[in-house]
């Protein structure tokens, strides 16, 4: 995908962004109120204001631009996409199931780091012997830093 | 309590120095990591900062800070990547040095750089501090609502090569900043009848997403396009007499750095240009910058390492962080309910002092944790991607957690790690987002509380000698930025017209 096509997509989500944090903010505002700087929505106002120029500015800027044949970085496009699907799945996980945290870093972290390791022809049970005693290690240290020493419990 | 009073014994506490060591340690390992640099390491500890007392939890994060600046320095001369972009003058001087067969005499030039750079700033900190404390007592609301204004677009003027982009992000910050109760009426905005946002949004869930999140997601997708380097095997001694020969640069390059780190927005990456530019112009033998000379390393690491010290000094003194990393250490201050400012000199006096001697010792330990461990930290350049992205990942993950207990934040910062992947691929400004964000409440109370003194009158900012100064300063700011622009589209045009004369007599 060409960058300008990414700038443009995020610029408008920004905008739509922009539109709903200036309407939730006058709903705030109230006619003729002379002390108009105490109110909670008057600062917001501004803000929403303000990010709607700049927003309308850069898209003018965006549009016009000569220069915008380069693509917008996606190399390890699939690799990226999983690890935050790994991410999302983990955290979803733990908050369902606390008390199974530990297991779930294991998992997680040789999880992912067989998505980084893994490519065509590269032998799966010496990586997964090799990643899970990291995978191990690593949980260990975590339980060490934040359960034993400073006494927070993650379970 | 003056500087003479303060009990120095203090410092010397064991949770103290240990918190000096391990940030030190940590500091340099994870900043001679390509890519980490001190933002990521600093907001990796931020949560840890949290659960310890107000004096240490600063030490660490200044300890980190301090190292991670010289870790920075390994990657850039061992491999020529630097560590974080306040390193990126090093590899002029420091990896052709390197590659002529010498990469410890360059660490050893860039530890002893940096030490003094790091003890210069700490001075400069230690007797500038309270006469600019006295004086940010004189100042009121609109001269502070100014300088949150002036630091926000210092950094986004400074961090960005798309100055709308760079604004953009500033508002966003500030905008992220406003969700929660409303800090004078006490009203809820912004929270959708989330309980969870009533007290808006939480640093460490921002920060660790904006810098850490989207670290990771970088650190992917450049999987594989950097070699591996070979055996490592470096020493870090220099002879005295060598290292006199760079005693002019690391001088020059302390004090510069010290004066750049004081103002708001530059931050280490600009002073260590400046550092590196001085010592070119201050050297005998400025034909041999570029092909590794002692005074480019020297010139540059001490410029950033002071750059430090001077970038604490806003901070403490007014409340307004010279930079997005120290605007993380102003987190630490926050969530210990600490407001840095003028008056933490008189309502915080031992952690104040503290931090000012404190920030001395941070030197030396990295001075003598660089002596006895650089050689081994540089073997963590060999370290595999495949287990180090998981382990930032995880302790990200697991920091966030920790700050508050709350999964919610989890998924905010997730969240914010995404769309900030995005951000900082399309121009727009991290440091300013996140210093906006910071210094939210401060722009808009110190707004609203002016216009209330004034009665709604808009003039108190001009008719008050230093806001009137302040505001002249953001002008100028804000035209320097747009000149750079335009100068900057017109060489892009050049540039373009170059590009398209050359297609075409490539295709004739």
């Amino acid at each position: 995908m060409k960058v300008r096509s990414v700038e443009l997509i995020v610029l408008l989500g920004l905008a739509a962004a922009g539109v709903w944090y200036l309407v939730s903010a006058t709903s705030f505002l109230e006619a003729g109120e002379p002390d108009y700087y105490l109110n909670p929505g008057f600062f917001p106002t501004i803000l929403g204001c303000a990010l709607l120029l700049f927003i309308t500015v850069s898209l003018v800027q965006t549009l016009f631009r000569t220069s915008n044949r380069e693509a917008f970085p996606a190399r390890n496009t699939r690799r990226v996409i999983l690890v935050i699907g790994l991410t999302a799945a983990y955290l979803l996980l733990w908050s369902m199931i606390e008390p199974l945290f530990y297991l779930f870093t294991v998992l997680f972290f040789l999880a992912v780091s067989l998505v980084l390791t893994l490519k065509r022809g590269t032998p799966l049970l010496p990586a997964i012997a090799r990643l899970g005693l990291v995978a191990v290690l690593l949980t260990g240290l975590v339980y060490l830093i934040f359960d034993a020493t400073f006494g927070i419990s993650l379970t | 309590m003056g500087l003479t009073e303060f009990d120095v014994s203090v410092l010397f506490d064991p949770l103290n120095i240990v918190a000096i060591l391990v940030g030190s340690l940590a500091g340099m390992f994870f900043g001679a990591i390509p890519g980490v640099g001190a933002m990521v390491v600093l907001v990796l500890f931020l949560p840890i900062s949290f659960l310890l007392p107000p004096l240490p939890a600063v030490l660490l994060l200044l300890a980190v800070y301090q190292s991670s600046e010289y870790g920075g320095s390994i990657s850039s001369i061992i491999l020529g990547i630097p560590g974080s972009p306040s390193n990126v003058a090093t590899i002029l001087d420091g990896h052709p040095m390197a590659q002529s067969g010498m990469p410890g005499k360059a660490l050893g030039y860039s530890l002893w750089a940096s030490t003094i750079g790091g003890l210069v700033g700490g001075l400069a900190l230690l007797f500038l501090a309270v006469p600019i404390a006295a004086f940010a007592m004189t100042l009121s609301y609109p001269e502070y609502f100014l300088l949150g204004m002036l630091g926000i677009l210092a950094v986004a003027v400074i961090s960005s090569h798309d100055l709308i982009r760079s604004i953009i992000s500033a508002i966003l910050g500030l905008m992220v900043g406003t969700v929660g109760m409303d800090l004078i009426t006490g009203d809820p905005r912004f929270t959708g009848g989330q309980m969870e946002l009533y007290s808006g949004f939480t640093l460490v869930a921002i920060i660790l997403g904006m810098f850490a999140f989207s670290e990771v997601i970088t650190m992917i997708r450049d999987k594989g396009s950097q070699p591996a380097p070979d055996t490592l095997t470096v020493k870090t001694k220099v002879p005295f007499a060598e290292l006199r020969t760079t005693a002019k640069a690391t001088t020059g390059g302390s004090v510069i750095g010290s004066l750049i780190g004081i103002f708001p927005g530059t931050g280490s990456g600009t002073a260590s240009w400046f550092g590196y530019s001085l010592a070119k112009k201050l050297s005998r033998n400025p034909d041999r910058f570029g092909k590794g000379s002692p005074e480019g390393i020297a010139g540059a690491e001490s410029a950033n390492n002071s750059s430090v010290g001077g970038s604490l000094l806003p901070l403490l003194t007014l409340g307004v962080p010279g930079s997005p990393a120290i605007a993380i250490v102003m987190g630490a201050f926050l969530m210990h309910g600490i407001v840095p400012g003028p008056n933490i000199f008189a309502e915080e006096p031992t952690l104040t002092y503290g931090i000012l001697f404190g920030f001395l010792l941070t030197s030396v330990a990295m001075f003598f944790s660089g002596k006895l461990v650089t050689p081994i930290f540089s073997r963590v350049l060999k370290f595999p991607s495949e287990m180090l992205i998981p382990a930032v990942l995880l302790i990200s993950i697991v920091g966030v957690y920790a700050a508050n207990t709350s999964s919610f934040e989890l998924w905010v910062a997730l969240t914010v790690g995404v769309i900030a992947y995005f951000m900082r691929n399309l121009g727009f400004s991290l440091p300013a987002f996140v210093l906006a964000f910071v210094l939210s409440g401060i722009i808009e109370e110190n707004f609203r509380r002016a216009l209330l003194v004034s009665g709604g009158d808009l003039t108190i900012f001009v008719t008050r000698p230093f806001s009137l100064v302040l505001v002249l300063i953001i002008v100028g700011l804000v035209s320097l930025g747009i000149w750079g622009k335009a100068r900057g589209t017109r060489r892009e045009k050049i540039l373009a017209e170059v590009q398209g004369t050359d297609e075409q007599k490539s295709k004739a």
